[in-house]
């Protein structure tokens, strides 16, 4: 019998690596020293949701399934297809984001995240997007400080302030 | 009590009130709308507008804010898949295909229909069984509640498809895993926390639900062109025709009995009421039916939203006549009716009648001011998914993304989202049910907590599971619900054989 590795396989074996480490660290939990002679402990629910979690892993991968000789390679060339490149820069740009929210502050940050983001994405009215972008974060700025929420201004900004 | 009810009229027929009740709309549905913000900050940044107005007309504007922000947040549901509460999650799964098929009209429609008759049904049982409701929810044990949970994930099986029920229980463990890290409050100890600071309070829920409905989404809409929401589409079409009234209208009336019940118990709230309702909906409608939910059913929809709304009105039960809040939003309101030097509890109705009456009418008239206010609005609403993509998208993200900042005000936290959505991606390109991992996380403290408090009072005995008739009742439900699928699949293959043989038979 010829085991195919479909996607559901292949999820099945890294989740059945993912219970394993998690028992494990569940393991690891410490304790005070009267926790431990305890009906339920910090352990207690750990260890529950990792077994269960190996059991159903293990059930996964040895379910049968319906793909036959053609239909697991066909899963993974349908991978190939997607529009990878523009995906990896949204993320790219969602990462440096987070990284530079608080050197470069609120409105600077979210204003070049959506000028970047939709550049990526294809557009190219440059007005247009800069207008959109400034006009969206300062529109969102607006409110949340009238709803009393404060917004560092920045890192660089502030730096700059001080001098 | 009819005297009760002619005394709360009296409080919120007046000009003043009436206004106050539209505002409170109006604010709440627009603050929902946001990601990050729900009714808990809604309310809590309407409480010092209210210590100028006397306690019943500051609770009526609370009110108010509280049932807005829950319309809201179904808004941003259908609309863009976010969540920004946990109660509008189940309004996401049928709501948000609907708006990628150019329903978002008929959704948001349908949503505010919805929320009106859930909210309406649940007002009138409020003043018909407040007092009686309130000593059965105190009946509830901590088992009871610990079986109900464990009901409530038993219930993955109404988000897979046919076949797929183990994918669904493997991510409803991913769920229980996530709802694990942090610091266990009860031992006050850290839990996968791997030494970061950043992790010691634990995953938010937003966080969570942003990065795996939102971003995710986005990513996805990025993916694959062709599939993003399909913005050509006109959203005129709004109304709904008879035999779509007649199909939604005993899903509303069920759901909003069952969404009203689970309110009343304290700590259970709309988030599970909505759950449960979607899966009592997907169980018990035909295979045609059955195959709609996740694609756009309006029964689907239906269901959540009347049954997280009837369940805020349900939450109102003991917060009113015991004093105890059910929820992190009402335990705001505790908050604020104590600062009015109020102190809810059995006296209530009996010391302030004016206050108890006023607030359980003025929901009436909230929710009746909820749905003038929203269906006019609904097509300028739907008009925000005919933003072209490449503009629309970075809005999604960007709305996610600040939406978790606004909360935590931690850059990790962005980080951390980033790759939760990576993950549910790449779970999602594979078939991997996402809402279970939600539903996992949302039960997941709760669960424990009631294990923990459970078992430690049977010294660690499992008779705890069938001593009493309520958690037995619940017990037996949870075996039907995970076995169901199991049943079917041998039914099936039993009626398979059964045909071959007579085939076989004939030859």
């Amino acid at each position: 019998m010829t085991v195919y590795i479909t996607y559901s396989r292949a999820i099945g074996v890294l989740f059945l690596c993912i219970s394993c480490f998690y028992l494990y660290f569940g393991h690891q939990i410490q304790l005070d020293f009267w926790s431990e002679g305890e009906v339920f402990n910090a352990r207690s629910m750990p260890y529950l949701i990792g077994v269960s979690g190996i059991l159903v892993a293990i059930g996964l991968i040895f379910t049968p399934t319906k793909a036959s000789a053609t239909d697991a390679p066909h899963e993974w060339q349908e991978l190939k297809q997607l529009n990878w490149i523009p995906t990896i820069a949204f993320a790219l740009i969602i990462g440096l984001y987070g990284l530079s929210l608080e050197y470069l502050g609120f409105i600077v940050c979210s204003s070049l995240f959506l000028f970047c983001s939709s550049a990526i994405l294809g557009e190219r009215r440059w007005l247009i997007m800069a207008v959109l972008s400034i006009g969206v974060v300062c529109a969102f700025a607006l409110l949340i400080n009238w709803l009393g929420i404060y917004l560092a201004p920045g890192d660089l900004w502030m730096g700059w302030l001080d001098v | 009590m009819f005297e009760g009810i002619l005394v709360g009229l009296a409080t919120v027929l007046t000009i003043q009130n009436l206004l106050l009740v539209f505002a409170g709309c109006l604010a709440g549905t627009l603050i929902g709308m946001l990601p990050g913000l729900g009714p808990i900050s809604a309310i809590a940044l309407m409480i010092p507008i209210t210590y100028a107005l006397d306690p019943a007309s500051g609770m009526i504007l609370l009110a108010g804010v509280y049932y807005g922000a829950i319309f809201g947040g179904s808004t941003s549901s259908i609309l863009i898949n976010a969540p920004g509460v946990a109660g509008t999650v189940a309004t996401a799964f049928d709501g948000y295909p609907m708006a990628r098929q150019g329903k978002a009209g008929k959704a948001l429609t349908i949503a505010a229909y919805a929320s009106f008759a859930g909210g309406t049904l649940a007002a009138i049982f409020l003043v018909l069984l407040a007092p009686y409701l309130a000593e059965l929810s105190l009946g509830f044990r901590s088992a009871d509640y610990f079986m109900l949970m464990v009901l409530g994930l038993s219930l993955v099986s109404a988000f897979a498809a046919e076949g797929e029920h183990l994918k669904a229980l493997l991510m409803t463990i991913l769920g229980l895993m996530l709802a694990t890290v942090g610091t266990d409050l009860t031992a006050g100890v850290q839990r996968f926390t791997f030494g970061r600071m950043d992790l010691i309070d634990g995953i938010s829920f937003l966080l969570l639900a942003m990065g795996t409905f939102a971003l995710a989404e986005a990513f996805m809409m990025v993916l694959k062109p062709s599939q993003s929401a399909n913005n050509s589409l006109p959203t005129t079409d709004l109304g709904l025709d008879r035999q779509e009234i007649r199909e939604i209208a005993p899903v509303v009336g069920r759901s909003s009995v069952l969404g009203f019940l689970v309110g009343v118990l304290p700590g259970a709230g709309a988030t599970i009421a909505s759950f449960l309702a979607y899966g009592m909906e997907r169980g018990i409608a035909s295979t045609a039916d059955k195959a709609q939910f996740g694609k756009g059913s309006l029964k689907g929809l239906a269901a959540p939203e009347s049954a997280n709304n009837a369940a805020c009105t349900g939450s109102f039960v003991p917060l009113l006549t015991l004093g105890i809040p059910g929820s992190g939003t009402t335990a705001i309101l505790l908050g604020a009716l104590i600062a009015y030097g109020i102190q809810p509890g059995p006296r209530l109705y009996i010391d302030q009648p004016e206050i108890f009456w006023s607030v359980i009418v003025s929901m009436y008239f909230g929710n009746m001011i909820l749905l003038f206010l929203n269906l006019p609005l609904i097509p300028y609403i739907a008009k925000l998914l005919t933003i072209p993509r490449t503009f629309l998208i970075p809005l999604i993200g960007f709305f996610s993304l600040t939406g978790v900042y606004l909360v935590s005000f931690n850059p990790f936290d962005l980080q951390l989202m980033l790759y939760i959505a990576v993950c549910a991606v790449i779970l999602r390109l594979m078939t991997f049910p996402m809402a279970p991992v939600l539903l996992g996380f949302i039960l997941g403290g709760m669960l424990e907590d009631n294990l923990r408090r459970a078992i430690t009072l049977s010294d660690g005995n499992a008779s705890f599971l069938w001593e009493r008739p309520t958690t037995l009742c619940l017990l037996v439900l949870t075996v039907i619900a995970l076995m169901s699928p199991l049943l079917r699949m041998l039914m099936k293959s039993a009626l398979k054989g059964f045909k071959d043989k007579q085939n076989a038979s004939r030859l």
